[in-house]
C-alpha cells in the first residue's frame, strides 16, 4: 500500500521574504483602514452611487477562491482520485486561509468595523448577508474538522464523510456568496438566478488557479518536495475544464441579459459603451483570463511546460479578478432606471453612469485579504506537516 | 374637529399650514378634555399599524428651480454641504423627467419611497434597516454596521451612506459616520404632531406639491387623491409598494 508522508516547511530566505511581503501587505491594509475609518469613506473612490468598491471586489475574490481552493481535497476525498490526495492538507488550509483573509478584508471595508459583534449577534434572516455569516462560520467548523481528521487519521475511512460534508458546504457557501450579487431586483446586472451557479463555477477555476500558484510559491521558497510537477498533467486538464465551465456560465449570464429587453441597456453598457468595464471584460476576463490560459494549457507546444501552467494559473486569477470587478462595480455605475424610457436630468445620481476610480487605500484594504491568507498559509505550514514528500511503499 | 379627523387631512385643499394649525388646535382640544398633559400633543404616528404614512407628490405643482423641500430637509436633518456632491448626504433629490414621445416635462423630488416591501429592510443583515408598523422606513444607527447592502438594494438610489463626520448634528435626526441613512419622513416631527419638513416647506413656498397623510384611511385627503388622480408609484413593476406616490407624470 502506498502512503504519503508530510513535512513542515522550513523558513528559507525566500520563505521569509514571502512572509515579510504578506505581513507588510496586511499592515498596509490596516493603515489604509485607519486612514479611511478616521476620515470617513469620502477619501475613497466610493460614493452614494457606487457604495461597493475595489476592496469589496477583492474580498469577494478571496471568498470565492476559498471555496475553490478546496477542489483538490474534494477530488481526493469525495471522488477518490488518489493523485490529488497528497495535496489535500494544503488544499484544506488554503481554503480556510483565503476565507479568513477575505472576511477580514470585508470586515475592515465596513463603515463601522467596530460593530462586528452586532453583526454576529443580530441576524435578519431575510438577508442573504446574515445567512452567509452563519454559512461562513459553518465552513470554518466543517473544513477545520476535515483538516483535523486528515491530520489525525490520514489513512482512515473517517476522512471521507468529512470530505463530503465540506464539499457540499462549500457549494452552499458559494451559492450564498453568489446570491449577494443576484437578488437585487432594482439593479440591472445584479438580478439573476444564474449568479450562484456562476460563482460556483468561478470558485472552481479561480480556487484551483490560486492553489497552483501557492503550491508553486512554496516550491520556489525551497520546499521542493511539494511535487507540483507530479500532478501537473491532471491539474492542467482540470483547470482547463473549469475555465471553460466558468466561461459557459459567464456567456449564459450575458446572453440572458441581452435576450431581456429590460437588461439590454445594462448589457450594452458592460459589453460596449461602459468605458473601463468592457475593457476589463473583453481584455481582462475574456482574453487574459480565459483564452490565454486555455491556449497555455491545451495547445500542444505548451502542454508539458511548468512555466506555462503557472502563467495560465496567474492569467486565470488576474482575469477572474477583472471579472469580479466588473460584476461588482458595473451594476452600480450603470444609472438606475427609475423612469424607464424617460429622459432624466437634474441630479447626477440619476442622469448618467457614475464615475468610480479606486484609490490606493482601497487597493491596500483589498490586498489585506491576500496578505493575511498568505501569512496564515506560511505560518501554518511551518507548524503543521502539510506538504507531501515522495510516496513510499508500505 | 377631532384629532382623528385632522389625521385624515394633514395637508388639505387650502394650505398645508392651515391644515396643520387646525390639527394642532384639534389635538389640543382632545388633550385638554381629560385635563392631563396640557402641553403635549398626541403623536400622529403610533406603532400599532393603524396608519400608513405616505406622501403624494403632485408634479404639476412642483417647480423646476425650487429647492424648498431639499433645503428644508437638509436644515432639519443636519445634512451639511461639504462641496462633495458624490458623497454629501442628500435625502431628497430633485429631477426633471421628460417624456421623449410627448415632450411632457415634469419636476419632482425623489426621496426614500418608504416601500411596503422594502428591499433595504430585506437585505440588511442586522435588522438595522427597519420598517415601522406605520410604514416609515428608517435606519437604527445602533445596529447599522455600514455594509451598504441597503444602499445597493434600493431601486431608487434613495438610501445613502454617511461618508464623513457629521459636523452639525441635528437634535432630532441622529446620524453617524459610517452608517447608512435616508429620509425618515421626519418621524420625530410627526411624533410631535408636526408635518415632515419638506411638506411644510413646499406649502410655505406656495407650491403645495407634497401632501402628507394616512394612506390606510380611505377618508383621508391623501387616500382620496391617490384614487382620484390614479397616483403612480416609481417602478411599480418591482412590486415594492412605495408609500410615496406621484401625480402628473407618466411612470
Amino acid at each position: 500500500m502506498k502512503y504519503v508522508t508530510y513535512r513542515r516547511i522550513l523558513f528559507s530566505r525566500r520563505a521569509l521574504i514571502g512572509l515579510v511581503i504578506c505581513a507588510l501587505a496586511t499592515l498596509a491594509g490596516l493603515l489604509a483602514t485607519w486612514h479611511i475609518e478616521s476620515n470617513g469613506h469620502y477619501v475613497t473612490g466610493m460614493s452614494n452611487a457606487v457604495p461597493w468598491g475595489l476592496s469589496l471586489a477583492m474580498a469577494t475574490f478571496c471568498i470565492v477562491a476559498a471555496s475553490g481552493a478546496l477542489n483538490v481535497a474534494s477530488i481526493a476525498s469525495v471522488f477518490g482520485k488518489q493523485d490529488y490526495k497528497p495535496f489535500s492538507r494544503l488544499s484544506c488550509l488554503l481554503a480556510l486561509a483565503l476565507l479568513a483573509g477575505g472576511l477580514f478584508a470585508l470586515l475592515i471595508d465596513l463603515g463601522r468595523p467596530d460593530q462586528i459583534f452586532t453583526a454576529l449577534t443580530h441576524f435578519n434572516f431575510t438577508s442573504v448577508f446574515a445567512v452567509n455569516i452563519l454559512i461562513y462560520t459553518g465552513f470554518f467548523i466543517i473544513v477545520g474538522l476535515y483538516g483535523i481528521v486528515m491530520l489525525a487519521a490520514p489513512q482512515g475511512g473517517i476522512v471521507r464523510p468529512f470530505g463530503v460534508a465540506s464539499f457540499l458546504w462549500r457549494l452552499i457557501m458559494t451559492t450564498g456568496t453568489g446570491s449577494v450579487f443576484g437578488v437585487l431586483a432594482g439593479r440591472g446586472g445584479m438580478h439573476s438566478a444564474i449568479m450562484p451557479p456562476l460563482f460556483i463555477a468561478l470558485s472552481l477555476s479561480l480556487g484551483l488557479a490560486v492553489f497552483v500558484l501557492v503550491l508553486a510559491g512554496l516550491e520556489y521558497s525551497g520546499q521542493r518536495q511539494a511535487r507540483l510537477d507530479a500532478a501537473s498533467g491532471r491539474i492542467r486538464g482540470l483547470l482547463a475544464t473549469l475555465i471553460a465551465v466558468s466561461f459557459y456560465m459567464v456567456l449564459a449570464l450575458n446572453l440572458i441579459g441581452i435576450a431581456s429587453p429590460a437588461q439590454r441597456g445594462y448589457e450594452a453598457f458592460v459589453l460596449c459603451t461602459g468605458g473601463v468595464y468592457p475593457l476589463l471584460f473583453w481584455g481582462g476576463y475574456l482574453a487574459l483570463g480565459t483564452v490565454l490560459p486555455l491556449i497555455l494549457l491545451l495547445a500542444p507546444p505548451f502542454r508539458g511546460s511548468r512555466v506555462c501552467l503557472l502563467l495560465a494559473a496567474l492569467a486565470t486569477a488576474v482575469g477572474g479578478m477583472a471579472l469580479m470587478y466588473v460584476l461588482t462595480i458595473a451594476p452600480q455605475a450603470y444609472p438606475a432606471d427609475i423612469f424607464p424610457g424617460m429622459l432624466v436630468q437634474g441630479n447626477p445620481l440619476y442622469t448618467g453612469p457614475a464615475s468610480y476610480v479606486p484609490t490606493i487605500g482601497e487597493l491596500l484594504v483589498g490586498l489585506t485579504g491576500f496578505g493575511l491568507a498568505g501569512l496564515i498559509v506560511l505560518l501554518a505550514a511551518r507548524l503543521i506537516p502539510l506538504l507531501p514528500l515522495a510516496e513510499q511503499e508500505d | 374637529m377631532s384629532a382623528n379627523e385632522n389625521r385624515k387631512t394633514a395637508c388639505a385643499g387650502e394650505s398645508c399650514i392651515q391644515s396643520r394649525r387646525r390639527f394642532l388646535l384639534g389635538a389640543g382640544a382632545t388633550l385638554l378634555a381629560p385635563g392631563v398633559l396640557l402641553t403635549a400633543r398626541p403623536a400622529l404616528a403610533d406603532e400599532a399599524g393603524r396608519q400608513r404614512w405616505g406622501l403624494l407628490i403632485d408634479t404639476r405643482k412642483c417647480v423646476g428651480d425650487c429647492t424648498a423641500c431639499v433645503d428644508a430637509c437638509a436644515a432639519t436633518n443636519g445634512l451639511t454641504d461639504n462641496g462633495r456632491p458624490a458623497t454629501d448626504a442628500q435625502w431628497i433629490r430633485k429631477v426633471q423627467v421628460t417624456d421623449p414621445g410627448t415632450g411632457h416635462v415634469a419636476h419632482m423630488p425623489i426621496m426614500c419611497q418608504h416601500c411596503g416591501n422594502a428591499q433595504c429592510v430585506e437585505v440588511c443583515p442586522t435588522g438595522a434597516s427597519l420598517k415601522r408598523a406605520d410604514g416609515i422606513v428608517l435606519v437604527d444607527k445602533h445596529l447599522c454596521i455600514g455594509c451598504r447592502y441597503c444602499v445597493m438594494a434600493c431601486p431608487f438610489k434613495a438610501r445613502g451612506f454617511t461618508h464623513e463626520e457629521v459636523k452639525e448634528p441635528s437634535p432630532i435626526s441622529p446620524r453617524g459616520k459610517g452608517s447608512a441613512e435616508g429620509c425618515n419622513m421626519c418621524v420625530q416631527r410627526i411624533s410631535k404632531g408636526q408635518l415632515p419638513a419638506c411638506v411644510e416647506a413646499c406649502a410655505r413656498s406656495g407650491h403645495e406639491a407634497i401632501l402628507f397623510g394616512d394612506l390606510n384611511d380611505p377618508t383621508s385627503l391623501i387616500a382620496k387623491r391617490v384614487v382620484a388622480f390614479g397616483a403612480a408609484a416609481l417602478r411599480a413593476d418591482l412590486r415594492t409598494d412605495p408609500s410615496v406616490r406621484y401625480v402628473g407624470v407618466n411612470l
